[in-house]
């Protein structure tokens, strides 16, 4: 698989001008991201992921090092014509509605209208602000902030796409739905760049995580490797086996070996979602 | 290439009218000029109009100076600090693109802004002129197409060519200079309120009215035996358009003398409020402070863009104070720059010591404000406000002058925010 992002060397110390203090606040990242696949940023608060957001989609400069994007360096119109961006907090113009701001964002992409018409249309039936649609900003809630975030950052399809925190504010099933339209977009071949302090989520979406801490990259891989534990084996039974898990037992026994035997849980999203499944149907 | 700036002006636009300050400021400005009739009545119909007009364009300047610097001076940093930068940055839309966006928004907002408040001064001007009886109403129309008028409270009396006190008068004069032949049609009126001394029984004086070029002292224009009676008002027309000197006056001299038919009658003469006007071409008070109002809005506009162009690397605060320096500079320049060469002109005859060192520190700062003076927009050169309380046209000529000065400036202005956002990080 080709790489949609490509960071070498990649360092950033932010000078103060009447201060000798510096804070290097990214150190020597070497990072790809490939394209298609669902990448994850994790690390702690400080630890320099924004800044590595920002870095490369050009609202800071690289102190030194190189970030290329779609092979074009980051910060270039070429490359923001291809890339959607959903801030940590949904900073949007608080006097329009959800339709003017689509617009407007829209317009600074050059989309035609009869095209802009469809697209709004479609995404605000996709993050569920139909009946809100006219309201100004300022009236929603944090939740719906986040769903028109989500709607601007996707208004022009497209390739790569920067979330930070997407689910962040919203209730379990708005959660849900955000991961499934992130693995909905990986299925259409979008690259997306999750950046969440929900491990769970990270973990429930991505194909590969990176952990940053002070700046530095500590760990990258996939997913499945970096969790499983290679040491020990899980096995699980179909159900109304006592006479095999009796055997298992006394075999293990014999061998000197500890087996322990448990019901598998189920993860309480799950029993949250199947609950409101059941009340609504 | 077009479309985001365009998308970026509109918001900007949409921003500033949709937020409270400005509704706040309109209110203000309404109940002020609600109140405004209430100023203390004047007598005279030119002195009413020109108050009235006087009020409403200075109300209207300083609010609109006022909303549009401090709207335009958060522009930005209300973007930067709400992280709706974050995005803008990040979509195909370049800083400088983002920046024209701004500067159109800025434009668009003080031309809505400054052609509400022109209905609004048309408006006030317009009720105050109601108020008027009929007689005023003529004589206000009379100034509302003049320009220069020369007024004063009382007048010299001379007999030949001495000023002789309580002797009775034989004539006064008054002098215009530097008059535009193009803003002349021709036409002069006189207006006179006498009080005689010892008036003749029939209460009437005569007068001869001379026209001259004050240059060669010829004479153009006379008008024998004109009739003014005693402590009556009176507003006397002249056409002298057919005239050919008129076209080239540049300087002129108005003679009045009383006639020989009067000295028998009368032995004394004072004069109270009398006013010459020369009558430029005919052009509707709307339309020139439509046109007043215009050129306003392009040093708002310009002003406007220097706090949007602070405020790139400033803070709103500093942002502010910096547009209003701007203008008081800009205000200032003309005075300034004549405070100084007043200031070389003593140094040069040695009426300033140039050894001390204050009067060397005064010589550095007067160095430092020339540097200024040359450097601000020269908003005293372009003040069409006292034209348009005068009644003076403002002619298309003038307004493409000041609309490339002011175009420039922005021009600067532009390059420069664009220069300091280049490398901005957000």
């Amino acid at each position: 698989m080709s790489s949609i992002v490509s960071i070498t060397n990649l360092n950033k110390i932010y000078k103060t001008l009447f201060s000798k203090q510096k804070v290097h606040a990214v150190k020597d990242l070497n990072l790809e991201i490939l394209k298609g696949e669902v990448f994850g940023l994790l690390g702690p608060n400080g630890s320099g992921k924004t800044t590595t957001i920002k870095l490369m989609l050009g609202l800071l400069f690289p102190t030194t090092g190189q970030i290329k994007i779609m092979d074009e360096s980051a910060g270039s119109s070429k490359v923001h014509q291809s890339i959607g961006y959903l801030p940590e907090e949904s900073y949007l113009y608080r006097f329009l509605n959800a339709d003017e701001i689509l617009h407007f964002y829209g317009k600074l992409f050059g989309i035609p209208k009869e095209k802009r018409l469809k697209k709004i249309d479609e995404l605000i039936e996709m993050v569920g602000l139909s009946k809100s649609r006219k309201r100004p900003l300022k009236s929603y809630s944090k939740g719906m902030m986040r769903r028109i975030g989500i709607a601007q950052a996707l208004i022009n399809d497209p390739d790569f796409i920067v979330l930070d925190e997407p689910t962040s504010g919203l209730d379990p099933i708005g959660s849900r739905e955000v991961k499934d339209l992130i693995l909905k977009l990986k299925l259409e071949g979008k690259t997306v760049l999750l950046c969440s302090h929900l491990l769970s989520d990270v973990e429930d979406v991505c194909d590969r995580i990176a952990i940053m801490y002070e700046g530095k990259m500590e760990c990258l891989g996939k997913v499945t490797d970096l969790l499983s534990v290679s040491e020990t084996k899980e096995i699980t039974l179909p159900p109304n086996q006592p006479d095999f898990v009796e055997f298992m037992l006394q075999n293990a026994k014999s061998r000197g070996l500890t087996l322990e035997v448990k019901h598998p849980r189920r993860k309480l999203e799950d029993l949250f979602m199947e609950i409101v499944r059941k009340n609504k149907n | 290439m077009i479309g985001p700036i365009i998308a970026i002006a509109k918001n900007t636009f949409q921003e500033a009218i949709r937020s409270n300050i400005l509704i706040v400021c309109l209110v203000v400005l309404g109940v002020l000029c609600a109140f405004a009739p209430m100023f203390p009545a004047l007598n005279d119909s030119h002195s009413r109009l020109k108050l009235a007009l006087s009020i409403s364009t200075s109300l209207c300047f300083y609010f609109g100076l006022i909303i549009i610097i401090f709207t335009s001076a958060a522009f930005l940093p209300e973007e930067i600090s709400s992280k709706r930068i974050y995005t803008i940055f990040t979509k195909p839309v370049s800083r400088v693109q983002y920046l024209l966006g701004k500067l159109l928004g800025v434009f668009f907002l003080s031309f809505c802004l400054l052609f509400v408040f022109a209905i609004i001064v048309i408006g006030f001007v317009r009720l105050t002129y109601q108020s008027f009886d009929e007689q005023s109403k003529k004589s206000g129309e009379g100034f509302l197409r003049t320009i220069n008028p020369y007024t004063f409270e009382s007048f010299k009396r001379f007999r030949y060519g001495k000023e002789v006190g309580e002797v009775p008068s034989h004539y006064f004069e008054v002098a215009y200079s530097q008059i535009d032949a193009k803003n002349f049609d021709g036409k002069l009126s006189f207006k006179i309120l006498a009080n005689y001394l010892k008036p003749e029984k029939t209460g009437k004086v005569y007068f001869d009215i001379f026209l001259y070029d004050a240059t060669s002292k010829k004479e153009i224009f006379s008008m024998k035996e004109v009739e003014v009676l005693d402590k009556k008002l009176v507003t006397i027309p002249f056409d002298i358009s057919a005239l050919k000197e008129v076209q080239t006056l540049k300087n002129v001299m108005i003679r009045v003398v009383i006639a020989q038919k009067s000295l028998d009658y009368i032995s004394g003469i004072s004069m109270k409020s009398s006013d010459f006007y020369l009558h430029q071409v005919s052009q509707p008070i709307e339309l020139n402070i439509l046109k007043c109002f215009f050129i306003f809005s392009l040093q708002f506009a310009l002003l406007g863009f220097v706090a949007v162009a602070a405020s790139t690397r400033m803070s709103y605060y500093i942002a502010t104070i910096f547009a209003l320096t701007t203008f008081a500079a800009g205000s200032l320049t003309g005075f300034l720059k004549e405070y100084m060469l007043d200031k070389e002109q003593k140094i040069h005859y040695k009426i300033i010591e140039t050894d001390t060192f204050y009067a060397k520190v005064s010589h550095f700062l007067d160095q430092y404000m020339q540097v200024v003076c040359s450097i601000m927009p020269n908003f005293s050169k372009h003040d069409v406000s006292t034209q348009l309380i005068d009644g003076i046209s403002l002619s298309f000529g003038k307004m493409f002058s000041i609309s490339g000065h002011y175009g420039l400036y922005i021009t600067a202005y532009l390059m420069l925010a664009a220069f300091m956002i280049w490398r901005r990080e957000v």
